[in-house]
């Protein structure tokens, strides 16, 4: 592995530097939101506030960034998130990921505050911030254009924030190519707070490998690996909005937020239905062949520019308000794309306020007048508006976040929230997937769905490699129905979080990569690091790279104040769930409370602080952190 | 033939292999259980049911 490079910008002072991470470190924290948080903890004290110039945003790329293979562009931005309070990264594809390294670099950590609007172009070693004052306040695909304008240049790649992040939104999206986000923990907002609008690089060409034959060993037949399958065909083919077909059939699709996981008329909402109605065309990243974006056009509700909605975006804005009106689904899912929104979060909070609203917790003064009732997504334009600008009312309330919102409204409000640290859950069930109660409950940063392998994989065949796969990592029980939750599930959740957690910083596309469903699994990775980049690792080495990160945000988040107390789960994760033909799945605080117990003794965490042990740190390599 | 599908009786074709099953169900990926034992994925073509079967099948759901 090579030395890594740095480039620190402070905005305050409008100042660059370059700085090595040399190889031996780098080994230890390879890339992503691994080398976001070293550099966050070595750097910056876990107690700022994130929306002040003393937080740190820092934007990084991996060692295997760019080698030409499937679903290795990605790029992480790591920072403290203003959503949850703790340590935050968010993920996006695309092609500024193997532009960035094509351009010489590793990581842009961004420090301090502009004293007026700039954007950071980088080409090669020429570093300019720019004036961005004639862009504040467009939305993303106008400042594009902009940019293109003010740079006499039209072969860039670009991370932009739109009018959300510039309000201070909480759950602020960073947008690459108006479709790809960094849309969790409100990175956005953080760069909205350090008056930055956009990281715009030069286009360059793809990065050689190491060893290009044996390259050819994982990508060669790619085509064959694809068709062979089931999951990958249907993702080529749906995309994730495919999994709309599979939750709704199954009973697990979380409807009028979260009370019931059936949702009559999924299939109106569903992949296939997008495939067979409004699909121009499936986009891609750098190098991918799986081409899982899925792109739409509504007429006068949602254009081709502005990508299409993935499987979270269809549930958040469909069954989660109530709302089978799948061009309403595709036009919120345009204007968060537009103003800068994570499509899941604002979703999520919408679905909420509707909840409160029948309720009789918020009334129609309170929200401008919109009758916020399930099912109303003609309300999504005007609401999602104003979120973006932080209107005075029902608007600068949501921006907030559903969390914080019900804070200022009271016990039956917050009863009716739906997420874990303040971050609004993902739309896949604890019923159905119990480790993911774990894994919302106790993930650093609150709920992510990608964070953990889900629990079906425990079922598959003992031949498929659903199951082979996460057995290559530790052996496992098997399991023979939804909705069990233990010892066995609490392993579960820590290795395989370990090793998306690896994923993270090696910055790999979870739907490429993966150690169940995906088209390559961890002995690939194994050969990937060697050829890609001459690396000989082992998958006890990826194991513990992805768990050094794990512990890394623990660490950070111990030093901000978060205990065991806040690995909860909300009310609404412990009601029953009717799926299938008259099957009952839940789980239970009893179970809950003793598979986190079994999770923090494997993980080497207090049980009562929730913070990682003397031992465990040392075990890491961690004890350098005061 | 008459079997037992997830605890309810239904009537299915003498022919009929667990390949056939999962199909018709439309599910990506199964994991079938026949009289309490757990099939591979390489019998599904081959396996047929028995009357009075008791068969389990459950939709193996990818995250995403
Ligand atoms: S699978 Fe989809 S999201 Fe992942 S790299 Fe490929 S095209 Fe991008």
């Amino acid at each position: 592995m090579k030395d890594a490079k740095i480039l620190y910008v402070d905005l305050t002072n409008r100042t660059t530097k370059l700085e090595t991470l040399d190889a031996e470190t780098y080994r230890k924290y390879p890339g992503g939101s691994a080398l976001g948080m070293y550099l966050m903890l070595k750097d910056m004290d876990p107690t700022v506030d994130p929306l002040s110039p003393e937080n740190m945003l820092i934007f990084s790329v991996a060692p295997l960034t760019g080698i030409p293979i499937s679903g290795q562009s990605r790029m992480t931005v790591t920072t403290k998130s203003p959503l949850t309070g703790t340590a935050g990264d968010s993920q996006v594809g695309g092609f500024i990921p193997a532009v960035f390294k094509a351009n010489g670099y590793d990581a842009v950590v961004f420090t301090g505050k502009a004293d007026s609007p700039v954007y950071l172009y980088i080409d090669s070693d020429q570093v300019q911030l720019r004036d961005a004052s004639g862009m504040w306040g467009m939305i993303t695909g106008d400042a594009e254009k902009w940019m293109a304008e003010d740079l006499q240049e039209t072969k860039l790649e670009s991370s932009i924030i739109g009018p959300a992040g510039e309000n201070l939104v909480k759950f602020a999206s960073i947008m690459h190519m108006r479709s790809r986000a960094n849309g969790r923990n409100g990175v956005g907002a953080v760069m909205g707070s350090k008056n930055l609008k956009a990281l715009v690089f030069k286009k360059k060409g793809g990065v050689r490998p190491e060893d290009q034959e044996g390259m050819k060993t994982l990508t060669g037949n790619v085509k064959e690996r694809m068709a062979a399958n089931e999951v990958i065909v249907d993702t080529a083919l749906h995309g994730s909005a495919g999994v709309v077909d599979a939750h709704g059939a199954e009973g697990f699709l979380p409807a009028y937020n979260w009370k019931q996981g059936n949702f009559d008329d999924y299939k109106k909402t569903a992949g296939s239905t997008i495939t067979r109605e409004i699909l121009v065309e499936r986009d891609t990243c750098f190098a991918c062949a799986i081409r899982c974006k899925g792109v739409v056009s509504v007429p006068g509700k949602a254009d081709p520019e502005y990508g299409g909605p993935e499987y979270e975006t269809c549930a958040t804005f469909g069954s989660y308000c109530g709302n089978t009106d799948l061009g309403d689904i595709c036009q919120a899912n345009q204007l968060c794309n537009m103003y800068g929104l994570d499509t899941i979060s604002c979703g999520a909070t919408i679905a909420w306020a509707m909840d409160c609203f029948e309720q009789g917790i918020l009334s129609k003064e309170q929200t401008d007048g919109i009758e916020l009732k399930f099912g109303n997504g003609g309300a999504f334009e005007a609401l999602i508006k104003k979120i973006a600008l932080r209107e005075p009312g029902i608007g600068s309330l949501l921006a907030e976040g559903s969390a914080a919102a019900a804070k200022t409204l009271g016990q039956e409000a917050e009863d009716l929230v739906v997420a874990s640290k303040g971050q609004e859950w993902p739309a896949h069930m604890v019923q159905m997937k119990p480790n993911l109660a774990i894994n919302y409950s106790a993930n650093p940063f609150g709920a992510d769905h990608q964070s953990s392998e889900h629990d079906p994989a425990l079922m598959a065949p003992e031949d498929d490699q659903n199951w082979l796969w996460p057995n290559m990592l530790a052996s496992f029980d098997r399991v023979e129905s939804y909705g069990i939750l233990d010892a066995n599930k609490a392993k579960f959740a820590l290795e395989t979080q370990k090793f998306y957690s690896m994923m993270d910083t090696l910055c790999l596309c979870q739907f490429a990569w993966g150690p169940a469903w995906q088209l390559y699994g961890p002995q690939e990775l194994v050969e990937f690091c060697k050829y890609g980049i001459g690396w000989d690792t082992s998958i006890e080495e990826l194991q513990e790279i992805g768990e050094r990160r794990i512990n890394m945000m623990r660490i950070f988040n111990e030093k901000a104040g978060f205990t065991r107390a806040d690995d909860k789960l909300p009310k609404k994760a412990f009601i029953p769930i009717h799926y299938g033909e008259g099957e009952v799945a839940a789980i239970t605080e009893e179970d809950f409370e003793a598979a986190m117990d079994a999770y923090y003794d494997l993980a080497g965490w207090d049980k009562v602080t929730g913070a990682p042990t003397a031992e465990t740190r040392a075990r890491l390599g961690l004890d350098w952190i005061g | 033939m008459k079997v037992w599908l997830n605890k309810k009786e239904v009537e299915l074709p003498a022919e009929m292999t667990v390949a056939d099953l999962i199909k018709e169900k439309q599910f990506k990926k199964a994991a079938v259980w026949i009289n309490g034992k757990q099939l591979l994925s390489a019998e599904y073509e081959s396996h047929g049911f028995q009357e009075g079967d008791q068969v389990k099948i459950l939709r193996v759901v990818a995250g995403g």
